[in-house]
C-alpha cells in the first residue's frame, strides 16, 4: 500500500480545509466588528440627537409669551373653575325668608346650601344654562341643555347622548334620576309672535316633568336680560319680551304649585339690564357672571332647613 | 450575507433616529395654550376649564394632561392642547377632536351660521403623543404651534 499517495490528498485536503476555517473566523470578526462598530455609531447620533433636543426644548422655554396688545383675553392658571372654590357674592339682595313652600311668591333668600345639593338635580336649558354648568363646573349635577333649545323642542329634538344614541331632553329625562329639577327656557322663544303659546308649551313640560317624578322639586328660573346694546339692536331679543314672558312664568308657577326663581335679579343692573361687561355678546354670561348667578342659586332654596 | 448585514444596519439606524422624533417631542402644552390664547385673535373673552368640563365636551378621560379654552357660547372659537400616553392614544384623541368639531357645527349650523367657517378652518395637529386644537379666524396659529414642535 503506498501510504504516502494515499495520505497526501488528505494532507492537502485538510490544510485547505483548516484555511477556510481560518477564513470564516476572521470574516466573522470582521462583521462582528462592523456590527459593533454601526451600533455604537447609531447610539452615540442618539445621544447627540437627545442633547440638541434637549437644548432646544430649554432654549424654547425662555422665550417670552407677548402678550397682544389689543386683547384683553385672562389666561391665568388660577381660572382653572371650581365651583367649591368661588368666592361668595357680596351685594345679593337682602329678603326675609317667608317660607320656602310658598309658591304665590318667588323663592326667598335662604341660608346657603352646599354645593351638594345639585348632586339630585337636573338642569334643562339653552346656551346660557350650557355656560353656566361649564363655567361653573358644577359636574355633580345632570345638564339636559342645548344651543337654541326652546320650550317645543325639549320634546321633540335629539340633543341629549345616553348610551350612544341622541334622544330628546324629555326621553332622557324619563331615563334619569332626580329629585330636583332647574328650568331656564325662553330667551330664544322671543321671536314667537304669541306669547301664550310659550306658556303653553312650558307648561307641557311641568306637566310632563310632573308624571315623570311627582316628588321632584321644580324650580322655573326667570330668563335672564340681556345688555342694553343687545336689547335696542337686536330684532326680537328684547328685555321687554323677556320681562312678559317672565310675568306668564311666574304665573304658571303659581297656577301648578312650582317653584319660581328670579335668577335675572342676580346678574341684572338696577334697570334691568344685563351689565355689558358680564357677556362679550351681551347675551352669553363670563364665567364671573355664572358664579354670580350659581350663588344665587344656592342662597335660594325651596326646602333649605 | 454583506446585504443583509447592511439592510439589517439600514433598518436600525432608521429606528433609532425616528426615535428621535415625533415619539420625543416635549411640548410645554400650558405655555402653547397661553401664547395662543394671547397671540391670536378671538372675538370671545376664552376661559380655561377644569378635567371633568373637558371630559364631558371631547369625551377623552385618558389624556396625561390638557388645556382647554372655550368661549362663553357666543362663538365656536376654542383652543384645546393634550397630551397623551403615546400616540395611539394620541390617535384616539384625534378621533373624540374631530367627533367635538362635528357635533359643534351640527349646533351652530342653526344657532350662529357665521361661525361655520371657524369650525370648518379648525386647526387640528397631531403631534407624537399632543393632540393641538384651535377654532378661530387667526392666521398667526400655524406659525405659533410650529415654533412649539419644531
Amino acid at each position: 500500500m503506498n501510504y504516502d499517495l494515499y495520505k497526501s490528498p488528505s494532507n492537502g485536503s485538510s490544510i485547505a480545509l483548516s484555511r477556510r476555517r481560518r477564513y470564516r473566523k476572521n470574516r466573522r470578526r470582521h462583521q462582528l466588528r462592523f456590527l459593533m462598530i454601526v451600533i455604537i455609531l447609531s447610539l452615540m447620533i442618539f445621544a447627540l440627537f437627545n442633547v440638541f433636543s434637549t437644548f432646544s426644548s430649554k432654549h424654547k422655554k425662555n422665550i417670552p409669551v407677548e402678550k397682544h396688545p389689543n386683547n384683553s383675553l385672562t389666561v391665568q392658571d388660577d381660572q382653572v373653575l371650581d365651583a367649591d372654590t368661588s368666592e361668595s357674592v357680596s351685594d345679593q339682595p337682602e329678603e326675609e325668608n317667608i317660607g320656602g313652600n310658598d309658591y304665590s311668591a318667588l323663592v326667598p333668600m335662604s341660608e346657603t346650601v352646599d354645593t351638594s345639593y345639585f348632586d339630585d338635580a337636573v338642569f334643562i336649558g339653552d346656551s346660557r344654562t350650557e355656560g353656566f354648568m361649564l363655567f361653573t363646573g358644577l359636574s355633580n349635577a345632570t345638564a339636559y341643555t342645548h344651543k337654541g333649545l326652546m320650550v317645543d323642542t325639549v320634546f321633540t329634538n335629539p340633543v341629549v347622548n345616553v348610551g350612544g344614541k341622541k334622544i330628546s331632553v324629555m326621553e332622557a329625562l324619563k331615563k334619569t334620576s332626580f329629585s330636583k329639577v332647574y328650568i331656564m327656557l325662553g330667551i330664544n322663544e322671543t321671536g314667537w309672535p304669541y306669547s301664550n303659546l310659550f306658556i303653553q308649551k312650558y307648561g307641557e313640560i311641568i306637566d310632563e316633568i310632573k308624571n315623570i317624578n311627582p316628588e321632584a322639586i321644580i324650580y322655573v328660573q326667570s330668563i335672564l336680560p340681556v345688555s342694553q346694546k343687545v336689547s335696542s339692536s337686536h330684532s326680537y331679543v328684547k328685555n321687554t319680551k323677556i320681562s312678559e314672558y317672565n310675568l306668564l312664568i311666574q304665573q304658571m308657577a303659581e297656577e301648578k304649585e312650582i317653584y319660581y326663581i328670579n335668577s335675572a335679579e342676580s346678574v341684572a343692573t338696577t334697570d334691568g339690564y344685563l351689565p355689558e361687561e358680564a357677556a362679550s355678546d351681551g347675551i352669553h354670561l363670563k364665567k364671573d357672571y355664572c358664579y354670580k348667578w350659581l350663588e344665587y342659586l344656592k342662597t335660594h332654596t325651596a326646602n333649605a332647613k | 450575507m454583506k446585504k443583509y448585514l447592511y439592510t439589517v444596519v439600514f433598518v436600525f439606524m432608521i429606528l433609532t433616529l425616528s426615535a428621535c422624533g415625533a415619539e420625543n417631542t416635549k411640548i410645554n402644552i400650558e405655555e402653547l395654550s397661553a401664547d395662543l390664547i394671547s397671540n391670536v385673535e378671538f372675538a370671545d373673552e376664552m376661559t380655561l376649564i377644569n378635567e371633568k368640563t373637558v371630559e364631558s365636551l371631547y369625551n377623552i378621560n385618558y389624556a396625561i394632561s390638557q388645556q382647554v379654552y372655550i368661549s362663553s357660547g357666543a362663538t365656536a372659537e376654542e383652543v384645546a392642547v393634550f397630551e397623551l400616553k403615546d400616540g395611539n392614544d394620541a390617535d384616539k384623541a384625534l378621533d373624540a377632536v374631530n367627533q367635538r368639531i362635528e357635533t359643534q357645527k351640527q349646533d351652530f349650523k342653526t344657532y350662529i351660521p357665521e361661525e361655520i367657517p371657524k369650525l370648518e378652518n379648525a386647526i387640528v395637529k397631531k403631534v407624537g403623543q399632543y393632540v393641538i386644537v384651535c377654532i378661530s379666524d387667526g392666521d398667526e396659529v400655524n406659525e405659533i404651534i410650529n415654533s412649539y414642535i419644531e
